[in-house]
């Protein structure tokens, strides 16, 4: 079993390397972090991950294991308009949908976009977007 | 890939409460303190669908460093003897940083002669529980503490769910339209190869 640590950690490696969104980031790739962080010194945008599910996926021929990897990176800005949020969600997006790679001690599978949620006013002064993303992952 | 089938998706159900949450802002516009504490929380996928939590002063703060959500419920479904909830009735309210509550009341104003005499009353026999303890040099009036009758309920929530009920429950109905062709689509596609 691939653990969720090494899943996470791979995908904000990945997420780093995307130099069309980092450009757009206050402190770049500093920028970019897990959902639950918890530390206080951040800046607008951000970029969040949030590992939603890490489980097994039984492949009836058992060859290797197999898991499947639910998750969402959210995007967080504080425009006055949503373009900000929209534009670096779309750009992550691009960079990730339908990519294959391989990371520290795991293998993504082609990424699949599952749901795009756009900008919304998470709270008066700031705007959310996220899109959600499944793939399979095993050893490398 | 084998995948479940989602007849409401996280999407539709986040921009559902974007609306209900603006509705909820623009009800609340009368109110500085808790307008900007509306916080459409991240939605939670569990084995029997998508959830999603619409906050009201969770994260904010009243002096006593107690969160607001005590007071965006009062307005919500009363309080006090105007509650819509829960037990009616006055409630004490005591001073936290001075040793008085000074304010402008008008009522008082009118009954101006009752409280000074219950006043001179205490004086005169010692008493020091009693709730008028005169006159600020400002010419507020002080009390030790107040019953208060609480506030009258807003409905500023219900009054936002049915102002986005109709039009949501219109595009809600579509999304999962939307849903079922495209996971049919997907079927379709797998059993052909």
């Amino acid at each position: 079993m691939i653990s969720d640590e090494v899943v996470q950690a791979a995908i904000i490696a990945k997420l780093k390397t995307f130099t069309t969104v980092t450009v757009l980031l206050t402190d770049g790739v500093n920028d970019i972090k897990e959902l639950q962080w918890q530390g206080d010194d951040f800046h607008y945008p951000a970029v969040r991950l949030d590992l939603e599910d890490n489980s097994i996926y039984f492949d009836e021929q058992e060859k290797c294991t197999l898991q499947e990897v639910t998750f969402s990176v959210y995007i967080y800005s504080q425009e006055r308009s949503s373009k900000q949020c929209s534009q670096i969600k779309g750009l992550m997006m691009n960079s990730f949908i339908g990519k294959s790679w391989s990371g520290t001690g795991v293998k993504f599978v082609k990424i699949r976009l599952n749901d795009n949620s756009p900008a919304i006013r998470e709270d008066e002064r700031t705007w959310r977007s996220s899109a959600q993303f499944k793939s399979r992952v095993h050893a490398p | 890939m084998a995948t479940k089938t989602q007849l409401v998706k996280t999407s539709d159900i986040v921009r559902y409460a974007d609306r209900l949450a603006t509705a909820i802002r623009k009800n609340l516009s009368w109110s500085r303190k808790l307008k900007g504490t509306v916080i459409v929380e991240k939605p939670k996928e569990t084995k029997g669908g998508v959830s999603i939590s619409i906050s009201v002063g969770k994260y904010a703060l009243d002096p006593r460093g107690k969160p607001l959500s005590g007071m965006a419920r009062a307005f919500e479904y009363g309080s006090g003897i105007h509650a819509t909830r829960g037990k009616k009735g006055k409630y004490r309210i005591d001073p936290f940083r001075a040793r008085a509550l000074a304010f402008n009341w008008a009522a008082g104003e009118t009954n101006i002669r009752a409280l000074e005499s219950s006043l001179f009353k205490a004086r005169k026999s010692g008493d020091t529980s009693n709730k008028f303890l005169g006159r600020a040099p400002d010419g507020r009036l002080m009390f030790r503490y107040v019953d208060h009758p609480g506030v009258r309920p807003r409905h500023y929530m219900a009054r936002a769910r049915a102002q986005v009920r109709e039009s949501s429950k219109k595009e809600l109905a579509l999304s999962i339209r939307n849903n079922i062709k495209n996971e049919i689509g997907l079927v379709i596609k797998g059993m052909k190869k």
